[in-house]
C-alpha cells in the first residue's frame, strides 16, 4: 500500500515487518526497525500503475511470522545468500541497480551453494527514467544508511506449519523462431549460434528486424525465464542484456503478447494465488504495456529494474505465497 | 514417496531429458534448468546432478507441490 513516510514510520514503531519501495529521501527520513526498502518511484498500487515521489510503497509481511532478522551482504559474501537462511525462514533480498553487486549476483547466484533450495524473492532497486546517470539506485537494510552496493536482506521466520512458496507469472513464451545459444555468457555478447550457426548476434537482430521489447526466453523444465534485451548494439557491436545469458541453455525469441493487461489478468485468474504476501513486476513491462493508470488483478508491489525468483529475472512478476503445511 | 525409492536411472533420465514433466514448482524447475545446463556445458556429471536433485526433495519433502512433482519423476522411463 501507498503510505506517506509518518504513516511508514507508524508501522516500524509498532515493530511491523516491512519490505519498503520509494524515493531516496523519503527512505532516509525513516527510523530504525524490521524494514529493508530499496529506491523507485514505480508502483503497482491498488489505484493502478503509478509513479509517486512523495510516498512509499510498504509491503507488510505477514503477521504470523514468528520473526525477522536482517543482514547486509557485501559482493564478496553473496555466496552465502541461500545457506545462510534457516529452513524455517523465507528471504527477501533487494540489490541497487547497475551495482556490481547486482552484476555479481545475476552471473554466479545458479552457482552459490543451495541455489533454489532455500526461498529467495526480491527485487532490483532503481531510479526515476529521468534521472538515470544522474542519480544511483540504493538499498537500505533497517536504518536510514543508502547503501549503493550491497544487498539488503530480510530473513522472516515462519511457524512449524507453513511455508514459502515462490512462482512467477510471465506473460511471454517461446515464439517459433530460431534456437539461439550463447558460447560466452555474461550481460554483453558479440557472437551467438542460431540453429547451430555461429552468426554476430546485433546483426542476426537488425537482419531479422526483431522487436527488442520481446524478451530472450528459455525453458527451465517448463519455467519460462526470460533475458530482456537492454540494446540492440552498443559501442563496441555488442548486444547488451539486463540479465546474463548463460552458455548451455536454449533461448528463443518470446511471441508476442498482444494486450499484457488483459492476459495478465487472464493468467492471475487461472492460477488464482491466494494470501499474496509479497509481489513486485518489471520496469519493462510497465513501460512496454502500459500499466500506468491500469490495475492488474489486486496484485501489487514495487516495478522494478529486476525481479529475483531465487534468481535475476526479467519483464516477470514474482510473487511469494505463505502456505499452510499438511 | 522418497527420493531412494527411485532408481537411479530414473533419475538420470530426469536431467538428461529435455523435456519437463508437468512440474509444479518453480525452485525445482529452476535448479533442473540449471543442472541441464552444467551438463550441456559439461561442468557437472549426471551422478552429481542426480544428488543435487535428490538433496532438494529431501529437504522439501514435506511440501505438498514437492511430492507431486518427485511422483511424476518416478513415472519417468529410465534411460
Amino acid at each position: 500500500m501507498l503510505l506517506n513516510p509518518n504513516q511508514v514510520s507508524e508501522k516500524i514503531a509498532a515493530g511491523q515487518n516491512l519490505i519498503l519501495a520509494g524515493d531516496e529521501s523519503l527512505l532516509k527520513s525513516l527510523p530504525a526497525g524490521n524494514w529493508i526498502g530499496g529506491t523507485i518511484p514505480y508502483f503497482m498500487a491498488a489505484e493502478g500503475g503509478c509513479k509517486r515521489s512523495d510516498l512509499i510503497f510498504a509491503t507488510e509481511l505477514p503477521k504470523c511470522a514468528l520473526g525477522a532478522r536482517i543482514e547486509v551482504y557485501q559482493p564478496g559474501k553473496l555466496d552465502h545468500l541461500y545457506s545462510d537462511g534457516a529452513t524455517d525462514e523465507v528471504s527477501f533480498i533487494i540489490i541497487p541497480g547497475g551495482s556490481s553487486t547486482h552484476q555479481r549476483f545475476a552471473l554466479n547466484a545458479p552457482g552459490y551453494p543451495e541455489f533454489a533450495s532455500h526461498p529467495l524473492i526480491g527485487w532490483i532497486s532503481g531510479v526515476d527514467l529521468d534521472h538515470l546517470g544522474k542519480v544511483t539506485p540504493k538499498v537500505f537494510a533497517g536504518n536510514a544508511t543508502a547503501l549503493e552496493n550491497a544487498a539488503a536482506v530480510l530473513r522472516l521466520k515462519l511457524p512449524a506449519n507453513k511455508f514459502a512458496q515462490i512462482n512467477i507469472i510471465n506473460l511471454f513464451q517461446q515464439g517459433n523462431g530460431d534456437t539461439i545459444t550463447f558460447p560466452a555468457g555474461g550481460f554483453a555478447v558479440t557472437g551467438a549460434n542460431i540453429n547451430g550457426e555461429t552468426s554476430n548476434f546485433s546483426a542476426y537482430l537488425k537482419e531479422k528486424q526483431v522487436d527488442t521489447r520481446l524478451p530472450l526466453v528459455a525453458d527451465y523444465a517448463g519455467a519460462m525465464i526470460n533475458v530482456s534485451i537492454k540494446s540492440a548494439t552498443n559501442e563496441k557491436g555488442e548486444v547488451e542484456f539486463y540479465a546474463p545469458v548463460v552458455p548451455g541453455i536454449e533461448y528463443r525469441i518470446a511471441a508476442p503478447v498482444a494486450d499484457y493487461v488483459s492476459s495478465f489478468v487472464a493468467e492471475l485468474d487461472r492460477v488464482a494465488p491466494n494470501n499474496v504476501a509479497f509481489s513486485c513486476n518489471c520496469i519493462l513491462n510497465y513501460l512496454y504495456s502500459g500499466l500506468e493508470g491500469k490495475t492488474t488483478g489486486g496484485i501489487t508491489g514495487p516495478i522494478t529494474f529486476g525481479e529475483i525468483a531465487y534468481q535475476l529475472l526479467n519483464q516477470t512478476l514474482a510473487y511469494l505465497t505463505i502456505e499452510d503445511l499438511g | 514417496m522418497t527420493p531412494n525409492l527411485i532408481p537411479e536411472p530414473v533419475w538420470i533420465q530426469a536431467v538428461t531429458q529435455s523435456t519437463n514433466a508437468g512440474f509444479e514448482f518453480l525452485a525445482f524447475k529452476i535448479l533442473l534448468g540449471t543442472l541441464r545446463m552444467r551438463l550441456q556445458t559439461k561442468s557437472s556429471t549426471p551422478a552429481q546432478c542426480v544428488l543435487d536433485l535428490k538433496a532438494f526433495f529431501t529437504k522439501h519433502a514435506s511440501i505438498p507441490a514437492v511430492q507431486r512433482d518427485l511422483e511424476k519423476i518416478s513415472k519417468l522411463k529410465a534411460a
